[in-house]
């Protein structure tokens, strides 16, 4: 993992500059980065990002290739672009967490037909389990909720980062995704952005786990699947476009490469 | 044009455009479309902005697009403005039983002719909730409930009440939406604006793509006489982007805008740098200050705020003039001490937020405002619109005015204390408040007021809380002035 003493990521060169494989989707450069080399890092994130790109292939257009959303299998999408955007975040942030997990993956006593404890969880990884509601003096690192929308990572990450984009993004002429989220506060985007991620989230599982007893079409009409895989791509872009700010972050790409890419992102 | 014909002409909000017409003078950007999409698909939605940035217009478009006014459609929606006085000056249960009475009151209008649904009135959430799940069930669709004008600055008490409801009444078969303004922060303690709601933005900048083409297409919508010939010096796509940057995207502006320049020439005349200048110079005196003054009296516990907003506008403008600027950079101190005067510029259309927060050069950070290109040309020297100087207001400066936390500017403007109370001030006003004038443009006439006052009606509240049929007995008023002191009453109370 690089870092650098550097006010914004422009400043971070890759030791090289050879992709693992040619044209990973926007969302998927966005949220895994400019993934060079061959440490266990790159290859994680590679895997996601090639398993990213699989599932955006199948989205409907202007994402994917799909003519019109899948009732039943837009929600299990959109759900997957977001439960992997969020692990190639926490990869990049907390590398330690998604590798100790790789390790447990490729252990022999690894079976799939049993839970691993070391898995990634929605709740604890991805949202707060509430550990962060106290303050962290007195706390034992064990006891600091890392989760990538959590007060902890909000403070130490997102927030900085957040208003390092604002500042680069003031000297710039910006597409109008990038202006959205010029409007918000440092305040605001990481709330903002977990509150999109959970009830998209939310609206998504219900599908997944076919909870519908009535025909799913009631709740899964065709506008809401749209939006469903909307949010699920710009929640996900948000994050990726803005964690390129994050100083410590490994695999930045240089602000305009990344306010490019993600103005692709329609 | 008289004045008795011209409010029937030009439309300025679109909740009192006839539904016929809406379709023909209502255009929508690709953003908006995608707004109205997610107005139409499930979860919760609060849609946010000021004066006449086309909100309520969003909302009437995406239920016109869902049953029972689009019949093939998956999705059952109704349109509910909460315009409705008895609700402005209630708070807890009382609120929740008005609000579920005129809710289902609405609910049962919409259904009434086209759905053969028996929409039992609801005196509590309880009641309501059940409601529409009964009707969800018997329509076998969603149900999406659009809420307009949900939200009053001056007004704060009932908005935990609404917001209650609001979470209350969302579930799977029932989608909540509200439109809401920039300055709303009091949500109650029950409702978490980004857990229980998704807030989306509708504010437009003219560096957007699609901008100039979004304000052309509304020109020749309401104005089709406005032939290509006429624009000189510039096309009508120019023309429109310089007068929709003039008004900071506001539709409502805008419209206004471009019905002063085709009053104030003649069929032939062309329209050029000339025909702006004096549409601007005029706006600023007779739709931006007077709009202020319109504000004041509904603005409750606020309305010292207002005041102090009149004397911002005052320096802010002077200073960007000076400087020939128009974007200014408040650094976050003043931004938070002096926050609600600014809220009221926003949503009086004097400033628009184009960067919640910015470094700035002389040290902290601070909010990027836009500022309107009326007042500011009142400032500028010469006052007259040059090509050089189009292109400049055109383009969003990198390096704006900076008021920085130092500063002499606002060394002397006090923020202001709410006052004790919460009761609009308009609604003790005598009528003649509501004459034609330059705050309201399409008012009521002298005659009329007259023959209101002899009638017995003195204040601003007999008014508001007389029945249609009470007015329609005043001698010489009939359905359709009915209809205008509504209107009038409409701009004069409500946000």
């Amino acid at each position: 993992m690089s870092s650098s003493d550097s006010s914004t990521p422009a400043a971070i060169e890759p030791a090289s500059t050879t992709p693992l494989r040619p044209t990973p989707s926007a969302i998927s450069r966005l949220v895994c980065g400019r993934v060079t080399g061959h440490s266990p890092l790159a290859k994680t994130l590679s895997h996601l990002s090639e398993t990213l790109d699989s599932l955006v292939k199948e989205l409907p257009k202007p994402f994917g290739s799909a003519e019109q959303v899948h009732p039943l299998f837009s929600p299990f999408l959109a759900r997957s672009v977001l439960e992997i955007s969020c692990t190639a975040l926490i990869a990049r942030l907390d590398p330690f967490r998604v590798l100790t997990l790789a390790a447990v993956q490729s252990h022999a006593d690894y079976v799939l037909g049993k839970r691993a404890a070391a898995a990634l969880q929605w709740q604890g990884d991805v949202m707060s389990d509430g550990k962060d509601k106290v303050g962290l003096q007195d706390r034992r690192p064990t006891e600091m909720s890392r989760a990538l929308f959590g007060d902890n990572v909000e403070a130490i990450v997102w927030k900085p980062a957040f208003e390092a984009f604002l500042d680069t993004c003031s000297k710039m002429t910006l597409g109008p995704r990038a202006q959205t989220l010029q409007n918000l506060s440092a305040e605001s985007f990481l709330p903002r952005s977990r509150g999109m991620a959970s009830s998209t989230f939310s609206i998504a599982s219900k599908g997944v786990h076919h909870e519908f007893v009535l025909p799913h079409t009631s709740y899964y009409d065709p506008t809401t699947l749209e939006v469903l895989v909307d949010d699920a791509m710009h929640i996900c872009a948000d994050l990726g476009v803005v964690a390129n700010w994050c100083e410590h972050i490994p695999f930045s790409m240089s602000p305009i490469e990344a306010l490019g890419i993600y103005e692709e992102i329609l | 044009m008289s004045r008795d014909d011209a409010d029937s002409s030009l439309v300025l909000a679109a909740e009192e455009c006839e539904p016929s017409r809406f379709a023909d003078i209502h255009k929508f950007s690709e953003h908006d479309e995608r707004i109205i999409r997610k107005l139409i698909a499930h979860g919760p939605v609060l849609l946010q902005g000021g004066r006449g940035t086309g909100k309520s217009a969003l909302l009437i478009a995406a239920s016109q697009r869902l049953a029972p006014q689009c019949p093939g459609a998956d999705v059952a929606g109704i349109y509910v403005s909460l315009r409705y006085v008895p609700l402005l000056k209630a708070d807890g249960d009382d609120y929740e039983r008005l609000f579920c009475t005129w809710v289902s009151s609405r609910i049962r209008d919409a259904l009434g002719k086209v759905v053969s649904f028996d929409f039992v009135p609801c005196g509590n959430a309880t009641e309501i909730r059940a409601e529409l799940s009964r009707l969800s069930l018997s329509l076998a669709k969603r149900v999406v409930l659009l809420f307009d004008d949900a939200a009053h600055i001056g007004r704060e008490t009932s908005l935990a009440a609404f917001f209650d409801l609001f979470r209350t009444l969302s579930s799977d078969a029932v989608s909540c939406k509200a439109a809401i303004y920039p300055g709303v922060t009091e949500f109650g303690t029950r409702f978490d604006v980004y857990n229980d709601a998704t807030v989306v933005d509708v504010a437009r900048s003219p560096e957007q793509p699609g901008f100039a083409r979004l304000f052309r297409s509304i020109m020749m919508a309401r104005f089709p006489d406005l032939t290509e010939t006429r624009f000189t010096g510039m096309g009508s796509e120019r023309f429109a982007h310089f007068l929709g940057a003039t008004v900071l995207g506001n539709v409502r502006g805008f419209i206004y805008a471009c019905n002063d320049v085709v009053s104030h020439s003649e069929a032939t005349q062309s329209l050029g740098l000339t025909a702006l200048t004096g549409c601007l110079l005029r706006l600023s005196a007779d739709y931006y200050w007077p709009l202020l003054e319109e504000v004041r009296p509904k603005l409750g516990k606020y309305t010292p705020a207002a005041v102090t907003a009149h004397d911002l506008a005052e320096l802010v403008f002077k200073q960007l003039g000076h400087a020939n600027l128009s974007t200014v950079l408040i650094h976050r101190a003043h931004v938070n001490r002096l926050g609600k005067p600014l809220e009221i510029l926003e949503y009086a259309g004097f400033i628009a937020r184009r960067q919640a927060s910015r470094a700035m050069k002389s040290g902290g950070r601070g909010t990027l405002y836009a500022v309107n290109l009326c007042n500011l040309l009142e400032r500028v020297s010469g006052n007259r619109i040059t090509g050089p100087l189009m292109d400049g207001w055109l383009t969003l400066s990198p390096e704006p005015f900076e008021i920085h936390e130092r500063s002499e500017l606002f060394k002397d403007v006090r923020a202001p204390s709410p006052v004790a109370g919460d009761d609009l001030e308009i609604f003790d006003m005598p009528i003649e408040t509501l004459r034609t004038s330059k705050a309201y443009p399409y008012g009521l006439t002298t005659k009329r007021i007259d023959l209101l006052q002899a009638a017995g009606y003195r204040t601003v509240r007999d008014l508001a809380d007389a029945s249609d049929e009470e007015l329609d007995d005043v001698d010489t008023i009939g359905e359709k002035y009915v209809q205008r002191i509504r209107a009038v009453l409409g701009q004069a109370i409500w946000m």
